[in-house]
């Protein structure tokens, strides 16, 4: 049941979960590699009143003036910005989608976007791993009383509309925001630990499903009568078969998280500006729509961008749990 | 059956209270009050106001007096209970308290203003929401393998992907500005329902299709449908006498689920649609500090799902009595 090579090949087989998973891979290099790329940058304002239609890259490849103006950037960002310089040099890419109101160009800003989504689906993806895991082991292994107890509280927890409990919270987080960043937390990081604290509720119902089953297996049963210790037990048989299980939430939580910050970023209480992210943009493309001309690439790419990598991302997730379980193909 | 209520409504209770003392603690110890956002307020005046909405009380004493029908007005502050004659509302007894932003109504007023319309476009997008899942889903079992069934697969998957805000701007800019249909936003009549409630089902209706076709799927393959078939019945009444009751048991276990979906994602489609619900009312007021605003909404959502849930799970046993006996 360890996603070993047999796995890996059935992933492989399946052909659209394959060229998904390529896709993911090239998002991610993408956004990871952004200061690298000769974009222009995300922030660059022109005065102009009017967004700038796309022009494709057939028609005008690349264009001088890039100014490397310091967006908050971390230092490792910084210094890659000045290799990208140093290769670059002025050079651009014109405005293949076209550039907001404001004159900034909405690749630059679809690309360093995708920034803050990855960190969204890290964090969610950690505080699953770190508290889901943990807490389903817990529920399954440690007897009816502990299970019951947890998995209560997990119900409960997920009975609750749960996103209006984070909006109270980031709400009130806001009020200590001077207090938090002189100790150098930042309000994305606050946002990033609120997001986490939603993420990690199905990953431990999940695994408590299948630790329960283990539980009973005659491996274990084999090495309890062999004197393995519980920790032993856990560690070395019960993990890894969770393992399959494991994946197959983080497939599901990730792309729910994402839309979650999306959603709290359209609404004003996630991620703010100068930061960007998917669902920033969403919004400045809502509020551009108007009767008089309709500015359609500002709705256009961010929607192409969020649809396409939760597209992926499901049918990747999808693609894994039939080559981790072939019974239940087709089943989802 | 009883016990399983019973059950619920202590798990409901204790839930309830630990979201309304966690957030009630939390937003009482916030150190900005509501009253100093814009401009200072005279000192005599914010003294006035934060005695009228008792923000000058020790924590326990307020959250006693936001929670139940107690006598804590400012003679029996002093001690608990007060003297009976006057006894005040909480949310026990269906009051939330005066709204701290908008001054001259309270939490209540409020809701009563703005909770129907969010219940009626709720209510459209999960009619919407249940008539097109559950005919996609039965549509794409009954084709199996053909391209309908894979345009209505794909289609789902990317509904279940898309944002409903991408849902709303694409339906917008079709439905209202290059054919103009229906209005762009607003409150009023039946026509400011469509593209909002459209949208606010559309992940929802997704989610249902797959759902209805995975159970169709299954009861098709099982034996009674076989022998229906066998026995000569018409293909129709095959499946829709016999198959679909089995395949709407899963989508009725997902109605809950749907209901806190469609609630949540009404933030933002009446935001966008600028339409006066209780949902815009609620992001607002987290973003204006409105803390018993934010509070109110929040426990009577809490509340709503909470008796859906269990509404649905009641509903669920009825339909498909091995579950009880499975927990029992």
């Amino acid at each position: 049941m360890i996603p070993g090579g047999e796995t890996w090949r059935r992933f492989r087989r399946d052909r659209a979960a394959w060229i998904a998973f390529l896709f993911l891979a090239v998002v991610l290099a993408g956004s990871l590699a952004a200061p690298l790329l000769p974009l222009p940058s995300p922030s660059a304002i022109a005065l102009q009143d009017e967004p700038i239609p796309p022009v494709p890259p057939w028609k005008e490849l690349v264009r001088p003036g890039f100014r490397a103006d310091p967006w908050g950037l971390s230092a490792l960002d910084l210094r890659l910005v000045s290799v990208r310089q140093s290769i670059f040099g002025e050079l651009q890419t014109a405005p293949w989608l076209g550039t907001d109101a404001k004159g900034r160009d909405l690749l630059a800003r679809v690309v360093w976007g995708s920034r803050t989504s990855i960190l969204a689906a890290l964090a969610a993806a950690l505080a699953s791993l770190a508290i889901g895991v943990a807490w389903g082991l817990g529920a399954g292994f440690a007897g009816r009383k502990v299970d019951e107890a947890l998995m209560r509280t997990v119900d409960a927890l997920q009975s609750l509309p749960f996103l209006f409990l984070v909006i109270f919270l980031i709400g009130i987080v806001n009020e200590y925001r001077s207090e938090l960043e002189a100790r150098g937390i930042g309000r994305e990081t606050v946002f990033y630990l609120v997001l986490g604290a939603v993420a990690w509720l199905p990953m431990a119902r999940m695994v408590r499903a299948q630790v329960l089953g283990l539980r009973r297996s005659a491996f274990v049963e084999a090495a309890r009568v062999a004197g393995a210790s519980t920790p032993r037990i856990l560690a070395a048989h019960v993990l890894p078969n969770v393992l399959p299980v494991v994946l197959v939430a983080l497939s599901l939580t990730i792309p729910t998280v994402m839309l979650y910050e999306a959603f709290l970023s359209f609404l004003g209480l996630g991620i703010e500006p100068p930061q960007v992210s998917w669902g920033i943009l969403a919004a400045d493309g809502t509020e551009a729509i108007n009767p008089v001309r309709i500015a359609w690439w500002l709705v256009l790419a961010p929607a192409l961008a969020m649809g396409s990598v939760l597209f992926a991302l499901n049918v990747v997730g999808d693609g894994l749990r039939d080559a981790i379980d072939p019974r239940l193909r087709g089943r989802t | 059956m009883i016990r399983f209520l019973a059950g619920r409504c202590l798990g409901f209770a204790l839930t309830l209270a630990a979201v309304v003392l966690v957030s009630f603690v939390l937003m009482r110890a916030v150190r900005g009050g509501p009253f100093d956002a814009e401009r200072r307020l005279d000192p005599a005046i914010e003294r006035n106001l934060r005695a009228r909405y008792h923000l000058d009380w020790p924590v326990h004493l307020q959250l006693l007096q936001y929670v139940g029908p107690l006598n804590l007005d400012e003679r029996g502050a002093r001690f608990l209970g007060g003297d009976g004659s006057r006894v005040l509302g909480g949310v026990l007894a269906g009051d939330f308290g005066p709204s701290l932003r908008y001054r001259d109504q309270t939490v209540g007023d409020i809701l009563a203003q703005s909770l129907p319309v969010s219940l009626a476009l709720g209510c459209a997008a999960l009619l919407w929401a249940l008539t097109f899942g559950l005919l996609a889903g039965v549509v794409s079992a009954v084709r199996r393998g053909t391209r309908t069934d894979l345009a209505l697969r794909f289609l789902a998957t990317a509904l279940v992907a898309l944002p409903n805000f991408v849902v709303a701007s694409a339906l917008v800019i079709l439905l209202a500005f290059l054919w103009p249909l229906l209005p762009v936003a607003g409150w009023g009549s039946w026509r400011h329902l469509v593209l909002p409630s459209l949208a606010l089902g559309a992940p929802v209706g997704a989610h249902v299709a797959r759902i209805a076709r995975t159970g169709m799927l299954e009861t098709l393959s099982q034996d009674f449908v076989r022998a229906a078939r066998g026995k000569g019945m018409p293909e129709r009444i095959v499946l829709l006498r016999h198959a679909l009751p089995g395949a709407l048991v899963p989508v009725a276990s997902y109605l809950g689920p749907a209901a806190a979906g469609v609630l949540t994602g009404s933030l933002v489609i009446e935001r966008i649609f600028a339409i006066p619900g209780a949902g815009s009312h609620f992001v607002n007021s987290a973003l204006n500090r409105d803390y018993t605003l934010a509070m109110g909404v929040t426990i009577v959502y809490c509340v709503l799902v909470y008796a859906l849930n269990t509404g649905v799970d009641v509903l669920h046993r009825v339909l498909d009595p091995r579950i009880a006996r499975e927990s029992a």
